[in-house]
């Protein structure tokens, strides 16, 4: 498979370049955090707050959804080859992921060093436990999650408005719903969530999310054969 | 260069193109004729890799194409392309980026010639004007082998002698493959060479417009002296009007029977007759 590493970087910047209700949605979360901070160091609310950082997330949920259903078709209307969207796209993803996650656990750094002994400060990677292996590792476990989410919203967007669409919505709901109260069910939920989130192993978790994000992606190929832009 | 076997293209029950083939090798301007539905946009889509073919094989150089393998040499932009609603200029910089050999100069020049305003964006642009944005990217891709679906749809006659005007000079200036399917018959006629007529998911004629000129004539008299003198020829469609025959014949002229006169007919009429046929009003 050949890849045109140059017109696959000129997809990702006519990506990058169009994304405005992505951004907005992401810069409303974020200023909901700043009003959050505000509230908090006023005593306006209690004085748990959550970090900044984690509205990011919101980039790396929306950022996926927007570039399948806007992007795609527009790049293939400018005779865009599906091959430069597949790579393009992916990386967007990566810089995304890296971005949000380099950022993430640089505002929460700040915040520590600037809030941290009046408020108790909430940040996902504290919580996932990823923050117990240094700053590094941590960055990898959260990239290496971030993209999977990516690639999960970015593959479950492309393939809407087909029926194999259609049945993995029907699949997940079926899933979610059957799952939680099945108790056997909820321990396999369980272990899935403990392999890509909860992981103590990092090594394990950063890999489990890689090959998870690769065989995602690789059956993307699949449905972008078949994917109309029309 | 470009050929179809035996390519068939299916919607679900509904058959846009029925095993075709066909082989597009020299650098020409062919016209590609049809009625609404007749299969043109399809096949104009399998040959840019937009869309897979239910059969068949469709190869460009030799290499097969599909979806995932698109050719690199083949540029197809729709009339009707959304485009991200930002400035023409923004627009012809993204073409150009995404096309290595996109001749951007040209591309400026034409914008100019065709006062197309650089800095109003894309959705502003009346539906003409849209039109022909798409074939100024089409034709300054220089890319070997160009397709221009329904390109002066839309255009009021002064932009459409622009077009052609255009389509002539970019050919001029870079003789390669351009494919133009078009309603408009007798206007392509100054620019394309070839012509080929799809009616019903099948390429029923194929031929030099030259070779149409010459051969595609029609006689004219009451149906009692024509009738028997058709039998000997290529009837392609007959109009009985009141005990008079016009016959459209697609033949050597010199076979034309003494007595009779072989009057020239427009590529409009040829057109509706290899399409449509007889046809009876008494």
């Amino acid at each position: 498979m050949k890849i045109n590493l140059r017109k696959a970087l000129t997809v990702a910047k006519i990506n990058f370049t169009h994304l405005t209700p992505a951004y907005i949605i992401t810069t409303f979360m974020l200023l909901i955090g700043v009003y959050n901070i505000i509230a908090c160091l006023t005593g306006l609310t209690d004085n748990q707050y959550v970090d900044m950082g984690n509205y990011l997330y919101m980039l790396v949920v929306t950022a996926p959804i927007f570039i399948t259903s806007r992007n795609y078709k527009k790049i293939m209307c400018l005779n865009g080859t599906r091959m430069d969207f597949y790579w393009g796209a992916l990386i967007n993803y990566i810089i995304i992921s890296s971005f949000v996650s380099l950022l993430n656990i640089m505002l929460y750094k700040v915040a520590d060093i600037m809030f941290g002994p009046r408020l108790i400060i909430w940040n996902l990677v504290e919580i996932f436990g990823w923050y117990n292996h240094g700053i590094i590792i941590a960055f990898l476990q959260q990239f290496s999650f971030l993209i999977l989410v990516a690639i999960f919203v970015h593959s479950l967007s492309i393939i809407q408005g087909s029926w194999y669409g259609w049945l993995t919505d029907i699949l997940l709901i079926a899933i979610i719903s059957t799952f939680i109260p099945i108790n056997t069910l909820r321990n396999l939920l369980l272990i899935f969530l403990n392999i890509i989130i909860f992981q103590s192993n990092a090594y394990m978790q950063i890999t489990s999310c890689l090959i998870l994000t690769v065989g995602i992606y690789v059956l993307n190929l699949l449905v972008l054969k078949k994917r109309r832009y029309d | 260069m470009i050929s179809l076997e035996e390519v068939t293209k299916s919607y679900g029950h509904t058959k846009a193109l029925d095993k075709i083939t066909v082989e597009l090798n020299d650098n020409k301007i062919y016209c590609l004729l049809g009625c609404n539905g007749a299969g043109k946009t399809t096949l104009l889509k399998l040959i840019a890799g937009h869309i897979n073919a239910t059969s068949g094989n469709v190869k460009i150089d030799d290499n097969t194409i599909n979806t995932l393998k698109m050719p690199c040499c083949v540029h197809f932009i729709e009339n009707r392309a959304a485009h991200f609603n930002i400035k023409i200029e923004s627009i012809v910089k993204m073409a150009s980026e995404l096309n290595d050999e996109f001749d951007y100069e040209f591309a400026e020049n034409m914008i100019e010639k065709f006062h197309l305003d650089k800095n109003k964006k894309y959705k502003t642009l009346s539906f003409g004007m849209q039109a022909m944005l798409n074939t100024l990217l089409n034709l300054a891709s220089n890319k070997k082998v160009v397709l221009l679906d329904e390109p002066v749809l839309g255009l009021d006659a002064i932009m459409r002698g622009r077009f052609y005007d255009l389509l002539n000079d970019s050919y001029e200036n870079h003789p390669r493959i351009i494919i133009v399917s078009t309603h408009l018959i007798d206007e392509i006629a100054k620019g394309a060479e070839e012509l080929l007529i799809l009616d019903k998911g099948k390429i029923i004629h194929r031929s030099s417009i030259d070779e149409i000129d010459e051969m595609a004539y029609s006689i004219t008299g009451t149906t009692k002296e024509i009738e028997p003198i058709l039998d000997s020829l290529n009837v392609i469609g007959r109009k009985t009007i009141g005990g008079h025959t016009s016959a459209f014949i697609y033949d050597d002229r010199s076979r034309i029977p003494i007595g009779f006169t072989g009057h020239p007919i427009g590529l409009q009429e040829f057109f509706i007759n290899m399409v449509e046929g007889d046809s009876d009003e008494n």
